[in-house]
């Protein structure tokens, strides 16, 4: 890497960092550490969770998926403004009139401790095993693609965080939010058009448009409403509503980033924001990926995307059948290319007809050619080490970056992807320090303790957890499935958390004794009906899971409701 | 904490910039429709 690069990149970091401990040097107490100084504009929060939502690895593999799947990701995000409106209506006057540090402490209140408890174990366990993969995941592909050190690189990012999520708790983490969402934000902007620019010079951004139409990466909206297809209309908009209503308005991570707010009024706006910028943002996201798509139909592709896959399969046996495909690949590249170019020629010359519909059925065909290529390369790789992950979508956007982006730009985008790792951390952290804290040791630890002593101890659990995401993110590299694992984890819990939430706002005759068994009958369920998909039984895309948990919970209840009754 | 009613909550705080909070509600899910049907139109466009 350049010299230019490292600077842009060490100097980005070291001044977010210096910026978030700079401005909260003021931190003095518990309250102000944990919940901040209740002083958060709208627009601040706004910027917040969704910095806290965007991790490094959606700068990463949003463009990878709309490079291999077109667009159809961003249905997942329709039910988002349906959910912060709920959250506003119900949720957010709820947290304010009991001046709650966490959304679990809200249900001891309104049902009993062991549910408190119960929730706010399975998100330490849920969000503590996260935030090592939100370190893990941008790290594990930097230092693939750049031969950086793993765990230094783990370590750099952690250590980073931790030193002024420590510093500053919820103020410094919100702060400096605002700042990495400038650094991402200007650099996903820069990528974008210079990507634009590197195209053909008779290609403009209409031509690339067309040509990603035609190849069906602009497959934005589905109508069809299919249980097995995890990205249409409606598994966005009502799983996704279910999805975001549990992640938003139960997740400590989120919860705290808009409880800091200066006032009711102030925290609404901010999930308005959210509601507001998020769908376009994400579109944007997979927009980068469909033109960096673009851009590798004019320019050299690899056969495969992960270096690392590459170099060991050309050590292995299976080298010398590897090189054919290459080359097989390359040749039906060239004549894709040869026809995107006549494509776009008669387009500008003719307009659409029958024509261009006879190329584009070609483009079609060398297209389809090449996805066997690559699922044979795949293949390949898996032959000469069935352990390796052969999913390469993760490197394309990264490999972009590297091997196009002009000096400068190239640190800049770097910056990018750390800064978003941060920005997720630091709110995990927080996240996590605050409910070990306010749910566990103040709880049942409590007692006579001056507000210096839970500072510290806030401090403390802060680095704690920190040590233990870093430790957990050192060891995901022993374990390759460990991140599928950790997804699905998060997908079993969130509906079971979230029905007892909506059973807590919504059905009033329901006690403790009611729901907290009817939760822990819904999550065995829920892993049922969930290996009943693994093992082929029944076909199920896994966001249905958030609806099934958060429903069988308020059946169970109910049905234990008149069951206790008599 | 059987009482939930949270409605005179919003009444005790200060209006939002656009209207009440009915309006701004209402506003949010024709921005994002309008969007959802620019993306329809994009999509529609270019394929």
């Amino acid at each position: 890497m350049n010299p230019i690069d490292w600077i842009v990149l060490g100097s980005t970091l070291a001044l977010i960092v210096s910026y978030g401990i700079i401005k909260t040097r003021h931190v003095k107490t518990s309250e102000s550490f944990l919940r901040g100084d209740g002083n958060m504009r709208w627009w601040l929060i706004g910027i917040s969770i969704m910095a806290t939502q965007a991790s490094a690895i959606t700068f990463l593999s949003t463009p990878g998926q709309a490079y291999a799947d077109g667009m159809s990701f961003v249905q997942f995000y329709f039910g988002l403004p349906l959910a912060m409106i709920i959250l506003c209506i119900f949720v957010l006057p709820l947290y304010y009139r009991l001046k709650v540090y966490t959304a679990y402490e809200f249900l001891e209140n309104r049902f009993d401790l062991k549910t408190r408890t119960l929730t706010s174990i399975l998100f330490l366990i849920q969000r503590g095993l996260a935030a090592g993969i939100t370190i893990y995941a941008p790290s594990i592909i930097l230092s693939t693609i750049l031969g950086w050190n793993l765990n230094l690189t783990n370590v750099i990012i952690g250590f980073l965080v931790i030193l002024y999520t420590v510093a500053g708790g919820t103020i410094a983490v919100s702060q400096t939010q605002k700042q990495q969402m400038i650094v991402i934000m200007t650099g996903m902007f820069l990528a974008f058009f210079y990507c634009i620019s590197l195209l053909p010079e008779n290609t403009g951004f209409g031509d690339a448009m067309f040509l990603a139409g035609e190849t069906g990466k602009l497959n934005v909206i589905d109508f069809n409403f299919d249980l097995s297809n995890r990205y249409n209309v409606w598994s966005g908009l009502i799983g996704g509503t279910f999805l975001f209503l549990s992640y938003f308005g139960t997740d400590q991570s989120q919860v705290q980033r808009y409880l800091s707010g200066r006032s009711l009024t102030e925290s609404r706006m901010g999930l308005m924001f959210n509601g507001l910028f998020k769908i376009p943002m994400q579109f944007f996201i997979l927009l980068v990926g469909v033109m960096v798509f673009v851009f590798f139909q004019f320019n050299d592709a690899p056969l495969h995307y992960n270096p690392a896959n590459t170099s060991l399969v050309m050590e292995s046996n299976y080298a010398e059948e590897f090189r054919a495909l290459e080359d097989e690949y390359q040749l039906v590249h060239e004549e894709k290319r040869a026809l995107m170019e006549s494509y776009t020629a008669l387009r500008q010359s003719e307009g659409p007809g029958e024509g261009t519909r006879q190329l584009g059925d070609q483009i079609r065909e060398k297209m389809s050619l090449e996805n066997e290529y690559r699922d044979q390369a795949r293949d390949l790789i898996n032959r000469a080490n069935p352990s390796l992950d052969t999913k390469d979508t993760d490197y394309v956007f990264i490999t972009f970056v590297l091997n196009y982006l002009p000096v400068g730009l190239i640190g800049l985008l770097l910056a990018v992807i750390f800064s978003a790792a941060m920005s997720s951390t630091a709110s995990e952290l927080n996240a996590l320090a605050t409910t070990s804290i306010v749910d566990i040791y103040k709880r049942f630890f409590g007692g006579d303790k001056t507000d210096g002593h839970y500072l510290s101890a806030s401090k403390y659990f802060t680095i704690l957890w920190g040590l233990i995401a870093l430790a957990f993110a050192t060891f995901a590299s022993l374990f390759e499935n460990l991140i599928q694992a950790v997804n699905i984890i998060g997908s079993l819990f969130y509906g079971a958390i979230l029905g007892v939430f909506v059973v807590a706002f919504f059905m009033k005759h329901i006690k403790g004794k009611h729901v907290f068994p009817a939760a822990l009958i819904a999550e065995a369920l829920v892993i049922t009906i969930y290996l009943l998909d693994v093992y082929d039984v029944i076909e199920l895309s896994f966001l249905w899971l958030n609806l099934i948990g958060c429903v069988l919970v308020m059946i169970a209840s109910q049905i234990l409701y008149y069951i206790l009754r008599k | 904490m059987n009482e939930l009613k949270t409605d005179h909550l919003a009444k005790e705080e200060d209006p939002p910039i656009f209207g009440n909070w009915t309006n701004v509600y209402i506003w949010l899910i024709i921005v994002n429709l309008v969007c959802v049907i620019l993306f329809y139109l994009f999509m529609i466009y270019y394929t």
